[in-house]
């Protein structure tokens, strides 16, 4: 590839998607502005929902990350996309996106109770934390196995649009996500000890 | 075919690392909310337009990373990354990405908000501190994704589970910072 293709590829691949991520991530804000109530609801949600985001982020990031090299290396393809590779990066990441979200639930907690918040109970952080997480993840981490060997099917350089194309769908699913657990968790809160 | 990769390992590999990036955001995140809260709420343009100011500049140096990662597996660059042509290359594309990126999310910014507040924002100047901001966080966060790499694969781990984290959480610190700064100092 000449020197201006490899910019110019690059470009037309990774500018448009970045720009439906630019108009989604402005409606993902306009939206959590517009859930207050929630907020109000269960308190301590707030301080869970940034590192819901950061963590669902980098595991999901880190997995297409793998697999774009992986997709390089051909050790996995279009036609290959449920080898035994992809399977453990699956395991993998599915197993940090569970200990992630009970740590995090527990450091919810923790600091909410140092910074003096009114807070939601124990058992409530964690079960927002890991139900959110698990719905997502395992959402996730079938979208992120899709659009990174789907993309290179297509021809286009996995690298160039899997991560951008994940943390749209990732935000978003996790918003929805969260918003139904929270809900859930309302409904159940009386019966939680 | 031999197995490459191995869950446990991911596992291990990346844990400790997750756990002390998600401590290391939440108390970033704390002191950011003390520094930017009081702007943040004299311009409710910059809580719309900050969710996607972050994502996007995480977004661009993580497809760098990735980019980068994938060149060294392949052999295109060696672990002290030369030829630096192809970084050189890679970095263009990203900031011509950058450029397009952020003077739409400024555009798009002041269109969305006009719907729903005043805006009481210069919009030239409003314009020039999101794409300044925005291109020179992406700038830095690259240089520290390639030194997260660097890191990583000089001691044989697996610089695909380091980057990601590193960039993303500490570009949401240097953006932020970056963009409330000027938006105090300018605006």
């Amino acid at each position: 590839m000449s020197e201006k293709d490899l910019v110019l590829t690059t470009y037309k691949e990774t500018a448009p998607i970045i720009l439906v991520t630019i108009v989604a991530e402005i409606w993902v804000g306009v939206f959590l502005i517009g859930i207050e109530d929630f907020y109000e609801l269960l308190p301590g949600l707030f301080i869970i929902v940034p590192g819901l985001m950061e963590a669902r982020g980098n595991i999901s990031g880190a997995l297409g990350q793998r697999l774009g090299s992986a997709i390089h290396l051909g050790i996995v393809s279009w036609e290959d996309k449920f080898n035994e590779d992809v399977r453990e990066n699956v395991k993998a990441s599915v197993s940090l996106g569970l200990l992630m979200s009970f740590s995090l639930g527990v450091l919810a907690f923790i600091s909410s109770i140092l910074l003096g918040f009114k807070h939601m109970s124990l058992l409530e952080f964690i079960l927002i934390a890991v139900l959110t997480s698990t719905l997502a993840g395992v959402s996730q981490v079938g979208f992120t196995v899709f659009i990174a060997t789907y993309s290179s099917h297509l021809g286009l350089d996995p690298d160039n649009v899997t991560i951008p194309a994940l943390s749209v769908v990732g935000d978003i699913l996790t918003i929805i996500y969260l918003l139904i657990v929270a809900k859930f968790t309302l409904s159940i809160s009386g019966w939680l000890p | 075919m031999e197995r490459y990769y191995d869950a446990q390992a991911i596992i291990n590999e990346s844990l400790p690392f997750l756990t002390f990036i998600i401590i290391f955001s939440m108390v970033t995140g704390n002191f950011l909310e003390g520094f930017a809260g009081n702007i943040i709420e004299k311009y409710s343009i910059i809580l719309l337009i900050l969710p996607a100011f972050i994502n996007m500049s995480g977004s661009l140096a993580s497809v760098f990373t990735s980019r980068i990662t994938s060149s060294l597996y392949v052999g295109e660059i060696d672990d002290d990354f030369k030829p630096y042509k192809v970084l050189f290359l890679n970095m263009i594309s990203m900031v011509l990405v950058a450029f397009t990126g952020f003077l739409f999310l400024a555009f798009i910014g002041i269109a969305v908000a006009s719907i729903f507040f005043e805006i009481n924002v210069t919009f030239s100047n409003f314009i020039l501190i999101v794409a300044f901001s925005g291109i020179v966080t992406t700038i830095l966060m690259m240089f520290i994704g390639l030194f997260a790499a660097k890191m990583t694969y000089s001691r044989g781990l697996d610089p695909d589970n380091f980057t990601i984290p590193t960039v993303t959480t500490i570009g949401d610190l240097i953006g932020t910072l970056l963009l409330i700064t000027l938006i105090i100092t300018y605006l």
